[in-house]
């Protein structure tokens, strides 16, 4: 490891900071419901340490809980999960591409909602910023749900939706400043939040994961038509 | 169905999805619209994630609002992500007392 390596490392596990409590208070309900579904607590929390992922755990532990099949588990993790797939392709482009393929796969470890939406932001990418991001973050996973099973209670209510709320606080910290600078970012901000919302409101079928990657595809690629910018984002910021 | 056996299926699969494009995404692209189309999505993952779902984290939707209008409001004065985090969550706690 270099010494940015190091540096971006330990940027990348203090910023994941609020991740570590949110995570914390928001995976108790995922150890409770793996409880009511008859998993033991080292099940639980041995989940969410090889996971870190919400919606796909949720999933699962229903699957688990009512009997259902291995092809059902399969087919719910690769519908939920479908975003980090979009995510990963994201990132993957920031990367040096001389970068070592064991290096780009730290990044993989940093492929949750939250840990994307702070690396998203790094320009350029180091590798180790998601990994230092997910040592901070998958800790309070794991601790929470494993917590969860074991008290059996949901932390208090108000603790856990005012730590559920700053998760969200974190993201508009991230979109905000950009928007701010940029009008193209900022017209693309609106249409995405007023498309996320008529797809709520309009289509409830559509489950959060899906709603994600198509407006992801949708929005950007009317963006990318409307508003080219030239230079490469692998390496710096876009210039327009 | 065994429980490990569904944990490790659904560590692969979940970090399969995770790894594709890590390994496979190496080129650096040139492609205008490509380029401009990874320039903005992730701000469009971030807005859909956020909006409306933020109105519904927490169990009442009038301390989510004030939530929301103490996070814009930092976010718009470049308060930093963990300032931004931690005074909209005391916002809300607080707005809970009151409400």
């Amino acid at each position: 490891m270099t010494y940015t390596d190091r540096k971006e490392l330990g940027k990348g596990f203090r910023d994941a900071f609020p991740v570590f409590l949110g995570y914390f208070a928001v995976s108790f309900t995922v150890g409770i419901n793996a409880k009511n579904a008859g998993l033991t607590a080292f099940q639980a929390s041995f989940m969410s340490f090889m996971n870190t992922t919400s919606a796909g755990q949720v999933a699962a532990i229903e699957i688990i809980g009512s009997g259902g099949s291995y092809l059902e588990i399969l087919l719910s993790q690769i519908a939920i999960n479908l975003r980090y797939l979009l995510m990963g392709a994201i990132l993957s482009v920031r990367l040096d591409p001389d970068e070592k393929i064991w290096r780009r796969i730290l990044v993989s470890f940093g492929l949750t909602d939250e840990i994307f939406a702070l690396s998203s932001i790094q320009k350029p990418l180091n590798p180790w910023y998601p990994f230092g991001g997910w040592l901070m973050a998958m800790p309070g996973w794991t601790l929470g749900t494993l917590l969860g099973v074991l008290v059996n209670t949901v932390m208090p209510q108000n603790v856990t939706n005012a730590l559920s709320l700053s998760l969200y606080a974190m993201f508009m910290a991230i979109v905000i400043p950009p928007a701010k600078k940029d009008l193209k970012i900022a017209l693309t901000v609106v249409v995405s939040m007023a498309a996320s919302a008529a797809c709520y409101y309009f289509i409830p079928g559509l489950s959060a994961g899906m709603k994600v990657v198509i407006l992801t595809i949708g929005v950007s690629a009317l963006a990318a038509a409307f508003f080219p910018v030239r230079e490469a984002v692998t390496t710096g910021e876009a210039k327009a | 169905m065994n429980v490990y056996v569904c944990i490790l299926l659904m560590s692969a699969v979940t970090y399969a999805i995770r790894i594709i494009p890590m390994v496979l995404l190496r080129k650096k692209i040139t492609n205008t619209f490509i380029v401009s189309f990874l320039h903005y999505a992730p701000y469009v993952t971030l807005s859909v994630m956020i909006f409306p779902a933020i109105l519904y984290c927490t169990s009442d939707i009038r301390t989510a609002a004030v939530g929301l209008a103490v996070s814009l409001v930092l976010s718009v004065c470049n308060a930093g992500l963990v300032g931004t985090a931690f005074v909209s969550c005391a916002a809300v706690y607080l707005a809970q007392l009151i409400f």
